[in-house]
């Protein structure tokens, strides 16, 4: 079942935990990555599972960087990632409100 | 003229050695030619951080009151070998919990394991440490579960029987129709990306082919803190095919490395998931390469351009054994984002992180500069082209009934 929910940030997480705390499991449709650039080692694994080119080493510093803008989420760099380094970050509102937040 | 290491370690410990990283001698040996580089540099530092399956942590965890001869062990519930002395245990880069789902379902993600168990010994976390045995006069326990840190054992030494391999594998799929889940990452269908795993022209041992500087009792940078050679690494092979450089063409010679885990940092070693194959730890490996003549200068100024790898198809030919490389490709290539191989242009991609081996290289670069960091003499050269060691291929026997 798809459910639309809409209102402030706050109340569809409430609503959520609402529907959760009476058995009824949600998926978040909408999905962003998080690049932990602490965690990165900048080795490049990624880079060859991304189609979109979102990810890409740098030709000078050998330094992977992530254009969100690029991203289509497709979540293939995720597994590629040997040190966990991205991560799906399943979000009850909006692609674009979850990058602001 | 030539140099000797004590001339040198002379120089460092005065302060006024001059040290320069692999990926600058190739410009300094451009600009002033060889015969000078050789004068002026004494020293060239060079790095490696890339999963290392054959690496562990060697540990002795002090005598239980009352006393244990450890049978079995875990730490954070990754098994740790204990055949060995009462509370010595070894504890693998590629161990899994035994309750892993492992590839039950394909393809495992493999979230934890020996690497990442001492990834969090080394970062000073608290591990649960857990062990059983079958009891004995002398060692009466039978049972153990406590948290442990690092800094409570006795010894914490991380013994590596094989890293820092002297050139590798560039890895693709030339046959599976589907993704291949590999130790050299996701290999997608008709050649579409190809995986490799090298420094090229910063790793220690593409800078000494034949094993002039490094040998056993050479002292490095080992995973943030200060290792040793102990002896060659398992499957040192010496005799592979070389390039016009001297450089072997595919993965020749190895090193097995140890040094004190406590003094390690995680920066440097890493715990690592291969999505449906499995875990390892990262390893961060430096070597100084003294300049003692000509010759050393002008193997340090070996650059991407001069370094070849064969290119293996590991849906089919790799887990095999069988056919021959599709073709060679210099990293300069590979580092370029495409090789063409067969003719068709495939993209590239790096397991081994070239930003750090970058640092690895300039951080032993300034314990040198600084005075900190003297050269070790080998005691022993590694094998050389000629010698029995080898990468031979288990030649299995029937066994009698």
């Amino acid at each position: 079942m798809f459910l639309i929910v809409s209102g402030a940030e706050e109340q569809i997480e409430r609503a959520v935990a609402y529907l959760e705390g009476v058995g009824v499991r949600t998926t978040a449709a909408a999905k962003n990555l998080a690049w932990d650039e602490g965690k990165c080692v900048h080795c490049g694994a990624c880079v060859g599972q991304c189609l979109p080119k979102a990810l890409s080493v740098d030709e000078k510093t050998r330094r992977v960087s992530y254009d969100e803008g690029q991203c289509i989420a497709c979540e293939l760099c995720v597994g590629a990632c040997p040190f966990g380094a991205i991560e799906t970050v399943g979000k009850h509102f909006a692609v674009k409100e979850a990058a602001n937040g | 003229m030539a140099k000797t290491i004590s001339e040198i370690n002379e120089k460092i410990r005065r302060k006024q050695a001059v040290v320069v990283t692999a990926e600058e001698m190739i410009d300094v040996v451009a600009e002033r030619g060889v015969e000078r580089a050789a004068r002026e540099i004494d020293v060239v530092t060079t790095g490696t951080f890339g999963p290392m399956c054959s690496s562990g942590l060697m540990f002795n965890v002090g005598h239980t009151q009352p006393k244990m001869k450890i049978q079995k062990a875990w730490v954070n519930n990754v098994p740790a070998y204990s055949g060995i002395a009462a509370v010595d245990c070894y504890l693998g880069a590629t161990e899994v919990p035994e309750d892993d789902p492992c590839n039950k379902v394909f393809p495992g993600e493999f979230k934890y394991g020996g690497g990442h168990a001492i990834e969090d010994l080394v970062a000073g976390k608290d591990v649960v440490f857990r062990a059983t045995s079958y009891g004995t006069d002398c060692y009466p326990r039978k049972e153990l579960e406590t948290l442990i840190n690092i800094r409570d054992m006795n010894n914490a030494t991380l013994m590596n029987p094989r890293n820092a391999y002297q050139n590798y594998n560039v890895a693709v799929n030339r046959t599976a129709k589907r993704p291949i889940y590999t130790y050299m990452g996701i290999l997608r269908p008709n050649l579409a990306n190809a995986n490799y795993c090298s420094a090229g022209q910063l790793s220690p041992l593409l800078n000494d082919p034949f094993f002039r500087a490094i040998g056993i009792g050479t002292r490095v940078f080992l995973g943030g803190g200060v290792g040793y050679v102990f002896f060659h690494g398992t499957q040192h092979d010496p005799n592979v095919e070389r390039n016009e450089r001297g450089v072997p063409t595919g993965g020749a010679g190895t090193l097995a490395l140890v040094g004190d885990a406590k003094r390690m940092d995680t920066a440097f070693l890493r715990g690592v998931s291969m999505q449906g194959y499995g875990v390892s730890l990262a390893v961060g490996v430096g070597a100084p390469i003294p300049i003692l003549d000509e010759e050393m200068a002008r193997f340090t100024a070996i650059s991407d351009r001069e370094i070849v790898a064969p290119v293996v198809d590991y849906s089919e030919n790799y887990p095999e054994m069988k056919g021959k490389p599709l073709g060679y490709v210099s990293y300069a290539e590979l580092r370029s984002g495409k090789i063409t191989v067969g003719g068709k242009e495939i993209e590239t991609a790096c397991l081994s992180s070239y930003a750090k081996a970058r640092e690895i290289a300039g951080i032993l670069k300034e314990w040198i500069e600084k005075g900190k960091f003297l050269l070790g003499e080998a005691v022993e050269t590694l094998p050389g082209a000629g010698s029995e060691a080898g990468c031979r291929p288990l030649k299995m026997r029937a066994v009698p009934r």
